[in-house]
């Protein structure tokens, strides 16, 4: 193909070369479909399908929204109320293997085992039933056809905002895992519009939070700990379309784009199916569990229990107490103690790492989690630490994720900057106004 | 599935008073769900969580919605009726496994669930789903009878 001559044909040969060719593949298709459509077909009565039926008012102008967030709220109460027995089962099954494990002459050993690999390991494989029941919440509602229609939904509210619709895609794929979801962002048309898909992205609540707000929605707000864990993960959309709006208003400037999605059909979903994208998700969780939760809680345990002193020093001299201490001054105005940052600078590593590690620092030091977190945090406290861990760098494999997706350090290092200092200023301001309204 | 195939009734008219009434049942414990967690008015038991009374206006606020195509004879209202059934039974669904699944612990007698009260638990998302399902099926046999004796009576003039 020659170039053109002309160069305002030139800009536009420039703009086509950025678009992705499988776009204007598929463009190019509905055009064609929707020439033989409109040659071949009469829209009747007849043709109004369940289906139709359902969308109509699913996809309502103002009860699309209002249904969407039942059925997250549905989710996640799902996701709490229904596996809180089963966590309690393998809490016994480990305090039982716990009660032989201390046995252990070798006192090394014994606090090794108990305190470091069950402590930490074994606490968050107490988790594993909350995360199976979110996937396979998830996976329904995949299945059923409903969260194609939730990005159409929120569709509308994004162009207002001047964002792109597909955007929204990624970011419910950011309830199960914010690495999926920044890799997702390959769908999103237009290069400002995909990098500020990518920066925000993070901002949802991925399933690695969640033992984080079970646990302290659990201990904080046991009444109402459903509602709780579903407003944190409110709050993450609302914190990403807040950002997104930021960064297109200022840094990352483009005109948004239609979104053109082919909707299937409601479909009844299949046990099988909905089980088995349950299990091969969930058993990630369990391998990550196996491998580098492992390995973290043995580094853990040895900072906890070692300090300059040598070994079994008071948990307040050891090398973990040294780190947190190191960074509490900056915490100090959002209430954290030490062992709360030491928990945060691991979760950088991955978010159940945080809770892994209070565990572990805590059973060290010979104070049960429940009410040592109970007597340093008060329920202000709480909700500005589940805020700060919602909104603050998932994992160092979303780091890379967003690394290899921006091509990009400079993006990169703003994307994990810009997530502490907006944890640190939205905890600081639940801090300060709950403060004025609650105390 | 078609629209032929779903069998809609021809006539709207009680279905549309039918939706209406169980649409403001819906949005008045739904508001008193509100008012109770919120401690406005005196706490009622099973009525504490204030995201459940919101989610049943929601709920009350989709019935709503369908009454007006209903009671000018757009079938289209019954779709809102259907999405307004789906919701109604998703909550009902969940609140039966929390009830099953802290029963099981009750069962287990593990420390969390000695004090459990199965009352606390029979929520208004729970028997508002009953009443709707004795109403629809009450409308439905009362439907049937009616179209048999209307038969049998225009059998009986034709004769």
């Amino acid at each position: 193909m020659t170039p053109p001559e002309d160069p305002s044909l030139e800009m536009e040969f420039d703009i086509e070369d950025e678009i992705d060719p499988q776009i204007i593949l598929a463009n190019e298709r509905y055009e064609v479909i929707g020439r033989i459509l409109c040659e071949v077909y009469e829209p009747g009565e007849e043709k109004w399908t369940l289906s139709d039926m359902l969308d109509r008012v699913l996809l309502h102008r103002y009860l699309g929204l209002p249904i969407f967030i039942v059925t997250m709220w549905a989710m996640f109460h799902f996701t709490f109320e229904i596996s809180r027995v089963f966590m309690e089962m393998i809490i016994q099954f480990f305090s039982w293997i716990g009660a032989y494990t201390s046995q252990i002459p070798n006192p090394i050993l014994a606090s090794l085992l108990t305190d470091g690999i069950l402590g930490g390991v074994g606490f968050i494989l107490t988790f594993i039933p909350p995360i199976f029941f979110l996937y396979l919440a998830i996976s329904i509602l995949e299945d059923t056809g409903y969260l194609s229609r939730a990005a159409f939904v929120m569709d509308r509210f994004m162009m207002k905002m001047g964002l792109h619709g597909r955007s929204f895609i990624p970011l419910l794929l950011g309830f199960g895992c914010s690495v999926a979801a920044v890799m997702a962002t390959r769908t999103v048309d237009g290069k400002s519009n995909r990098l500020t898909t990518v920066l925000v992205s993070p901002l949802m609540s991925c399933a690695g939070r969640l033992p984080i707000y079970i646990l302290i929605a659990g201990i904080f707000f046991p009444t109402n700990a459903g509602s709780v864990i579903f407003l944190m993960y409110m709050l993450g959309i609302v914190m990403a379309i807040i950002v997104a709006i930021i960064f297109k208003k200022t840094i990352l400037r483009e005109e948004s784009s239609s979104m053109l999605m082919e909707l299937s059909q409601y479909q009844i979903p299949t046990a099988h199916g909905s089980f088995r994208h349950m299990w091969d998700r969930g058993l990630l969780f369990v391998r990550t569990a196996g491998t580098y939760l492992l390995a973290g809680s043995i580094i853990m345990w040895v900072l906890s229990a070692f300090g300059p002193a040598g070994l079994g020093v008071p948990i307040d001299e050891s090398f973990a107490a040294i780190l947190g201490r190191l960074f509490e001054p900056i915490f100090m105005p959002l209430g954290f103690n030490w062992q709360i940052v030491t928990g945060l600078i691991f979760g950088f590593l991955a978010k159940e790492a945080v809770i892994q590690s209070l565990a572990i620092v805590y059973a060290v030091g010979g104070v049960a989690l429940e009410s040592a977190l109970l007597s340093t945090m008060t329920p202000l406290t709480a909700i500005a630490f589940m805020v700060f861990v919602l909104l603050y760098m998932p994992c160092l494999a979303t780091v890379g994720a967003i690394r290899k997706e921006t091509g990009s350090w400079r993006w990169t290092w703003f994307s994990m900057a810009y997530q502490l200092v907006l944890a640190y200023i939205v905890s600081l301001l639940v801090v300060i106004i709950g403060g004025v309204f609650f105390v | 599935m078609y629209r032929e195939e779903l069998h809609l009734p021809e006539d709207s008219k009680w279905p549309s008073i039918f939706t209406l009434l169980i649409g403001n049942a819906y949005l008045i414990v739904g508001v008193v769900q509100v008012l109770s967690s919120l401690q406005w008015i005196t706490p009622i038991i099973g009525f504490s969580d204030l995201i459940g009374g919101f989610l049943l206006i929601i709920i009350a606020s989709v019935f709503l919605t369908g009454v007006k195509p209903l009671l000018e004879n757009n079938k289209e209202g019954y779709a809102f009726v259907a999405v307004g059934y789906i919701l109604a039974a998703l909550l009902f669904a969940l609140q039966i496994l929390v009830i099953l699944t802290n029963g099981l612990g009750w069962f287990l007698r593990f420390e969390d669930w000695i004090a459990w009260n199965i009352g606390n638990d029979i929520t208004p998302s729970l028997w508002m789903f009953v009443i709707l399902m004795t109403g629809t099926g009450s409308l439905w046999v009362i439907g049937n009878m009616r179209d048999r004796i209307m038969g049998v009576t225009e059998e009986g003039s034709q004769e």
